[in-house]
Parts: structure tokens; sequence; C-alpha cells
């Protein structure tokens, strides 16, 4: 009964989530602000060792290959944050732990997501259909992991500090 | 339900590499299986079509992994016929082997394997079918299609649903949800009393 419960509040805070992400306010407010700031953080990434590349938008290039890609919706790791705070959300744990989660599920998230930026900007000017393969299949299913394995963690994480407290709180959950 | 403590965080680190250990060999058992599965989630998907807009779709040929949905709108062409829309299946099935790793990783048994992927399939239906939606909208034939309307709106909808959040959730609520038992030894700190 616990997992119909959570599972029905986290595919409703999703849906609504998602909802909200596709309207024009959130998009021009959030989302492509966002998406440039990741493409900026990748290119800063790069400069580190390539100051071949420069970023303007939501637009990585290289000045010496030609290569351009850009970042667009479902590489910006806003849906896979939006999947991990409805799961977050959805789990019956205090307010506190639930926040602190977010904060450091988000980072997670989005860290790798820069690195899936970086490794598809090289990859892509090796190979078009090693890009197609990595950017449509490969790297989402990572990413997708990378989302379930920040919330096992932090389930654990409340179960261990609920345990410490005598047993209550957290609980109620599949997925 | 009461249980016994299992160890840290580690239990959970040992999941993940066990699926990323999967992750390769089910991507290319799911793309050499391809031909083969495909068929199933398009049959589902002229069937969502059918109820989504009548009529919309007269035939579906599917040629080097690639679907050629024949619509029952007439081509702008000089020859008559009809427009064909083509769509990629492989962008809405590649979650069978995220699901196929995930329980190889969590060591469940093949016939919760076969119920998962039979599970799947009405979601990657749901991907195909409102990809050929999408493509009618931008290609500006809503009209002709008979989409004005609300079935434009929510086919947008469905085709992002479907399309961003569907082909890699789905795989991992399935596996949550058959894989019950596993996730509460995993992260819940439980184990069967």
């Amino acid at each position: 009964m616990a997992d119909a419960r959570f599972a029905v509040r986290f595919a409703v805070i999703l849906v609504l989530l998602f909802t909200a992400e596709l309207t024009a306010p959130v998009q021009h407010a959030l989302v492509e602000p966002w998406t440039a700031a990741v493409t900026h953080a990748s290119q800063g990434l790069l400069d580190l060792f390539d100051p071949a590349v420069i970023s303007f938008g939501n637009v990585l290039a290289s000045t010496r290959s030609g290569f351009v890609v850009s970042i667009e919706a479902g590489c910006n790791g806003v849906e896979a944050a939006l999947v991990l705070v409805a799961a977050i959300l959805a789990f019956r744990a205090p307010w506190r732990p639930k926040a602190l989660g977010i904060v450091v599920g988000l980072a997670a998230v989005q860290v790798l997501n820069v690195i899936r930026v970086v490794t598809l900007f090289y990859v892509g000017q090796w190979s078009a259909r090693a890009f197609e393969w990595a950017h449509l299949y490969v790297w989402q299913t990572l990413i997708i992991i990378d989302v379930l394995v920040v919330w096992l963690l932090w389930m654990r994480w409340v179960g261990t500090r609920a345990a410490g407290a005598g047993g209550a709180g957290a609980g109620g959950a599949g997925a | 339900m009461p249980g016994r403590a299992v160890p840290g965080h580690s239990a959970v680190w040992r999941f993940a590499v066990r699926v990323l250990a999967w992750l390769a060999p089910a991507l290319l058992a799911w793309y050499l299986a391809a031909p083969w599965y495909d068929p199933l989630p398009t049959w589902l998907a002229r069937g969502i079509l059918g109820v989504y807009r009548a009529g919309l779709v007269l035939g579906v040929d599917p040629a080097a992994r690639m679907l050629t949905f024949v619509t029952s709108i007439p081509a702008e062409s000089e020859r008559a016929g009809w427009l064909v829309v083509e769509v990629n299946p492989l962008l809405y099935t590649y979650g069978s082997a995220l699901f196929l790793a995930l329980m190889m990783a969590s060591r469940a048994s093949w016939k919760r394997v076969a119920l998962g992927l039979l599970v799947l399939l009405p979601f990657q239906a749901w991907g195909i079918a409102f990809d050929l939606v999408a493509a009618l909208i931008r290609a500006n034939l809503v009209q002709a299609a008979g989409l004005a309307g609300w079935r434009a709106q929510v086919g947008a909808l469905l085709y992002q649903l479907g399309s961003i959040i569907l082909p890699t959730i789905v795989p991992v609520v399935a596996w949550g949800a058959l894989e019950r038992r596993f996730i509460e030894e995993l992260a819940l700190r439980r184990t069967p009393a």
C-alpha cells in the first residue's frame, strides 16, 4: 500500500514538474538560462585542456575542427533533475533530509551531465555514428542510472538517520 | 516490517557496478534483437494512433531498423500517393537494455524479466506513436492530418513525455516494482523477516 502511494505521488509530482517545465515562462526564466550555464560550465572544463573551444548560448563549438553542438532538452540535465526531485519528494521522510538530498543529488546529476556534454563533444569529432549511439542511448541510460544510485544512497542515508533516531520517520517506498 | 541491518552504502555501489557491467551486453542484446522486438511496440503504436486519430495511418513498413508510416494525408507532389513519415523505434526501445541491466544486476528471475519487458511495450509504443504525431505537427500538417484543436496540444505533450521522460523512467519504475524486496534490502536496510 505504501508502495502504491509512493508510486502515485511520484507520478503526479513528475508530471506536474515536467508540464511546468514545458511552459514558456519556465523555459524563459529557468530552463534556457540553466542550459546556457551548463554550456558555459562545459566550455570552462574543456578550456582546461582545449582552448579552441568556445560557447555562446546553448552552443559549444571547436574553432579548430569546426565541430558544433547545441545542448537541447533532454541533454541539459533538467529532466533527470526533475525525476530525482520527484522521487525524493514522493518518499516519506522529514523535510530537512529531503532538502539536503535534493541539493546534493542535483549537484551529482549535474556534474555527470557536464561530463556527458564534454565526452559527447569529443566523441562527435571522432565519429558521427559513435556520437549518435553515445548521445541517444548510452548517456541517456547512464544519467538515469546516476539518478537511481543517488536516490538509493539517499534512501539508505535517510534510513540510517531514522534508525539512529529510534527507528521513526522514513519509510514507505518501492520505486 | 522489522529487519536486520545490512552493510553500509557499499551495497548500493556494488549494485551500481553490476548495473554498469551488464549495460554493454544488454545494449548489444537489445540492438541485435531489435528487428524481432520492434514489431511488437509498432503494432501497439498503430493501435494507439487508431484511438488518437482513426484512419491516420494506412500502413507501416519496417526496414533497416527504421519504421516508415504511410499516412492518409495526400502527398504534395505531382505523383499520386500518401505522405510517409519515418520513425526510429530504437529511440523508444533502448530502455529495454536498461531494464535488462537492472534486472541482471539484481539477479532477478527470467520470468520477471519477461514480465517487465511486456510492461515496457505500451510505453515504447506511446513514444513511437507520438513521434509520428510530432513530425506532422512540425511539418504544419495539423489541419491535413485532422489534428486541429485538443489533439495537437495533447499530442505535443504526449510526445514530450514519451520521448524525453518515459524511455528511461519506465524501465526503472518497472524494475522497482518487480524488485521491491531487493530495493528494501539494498536501500532501506531491511531484510525479509
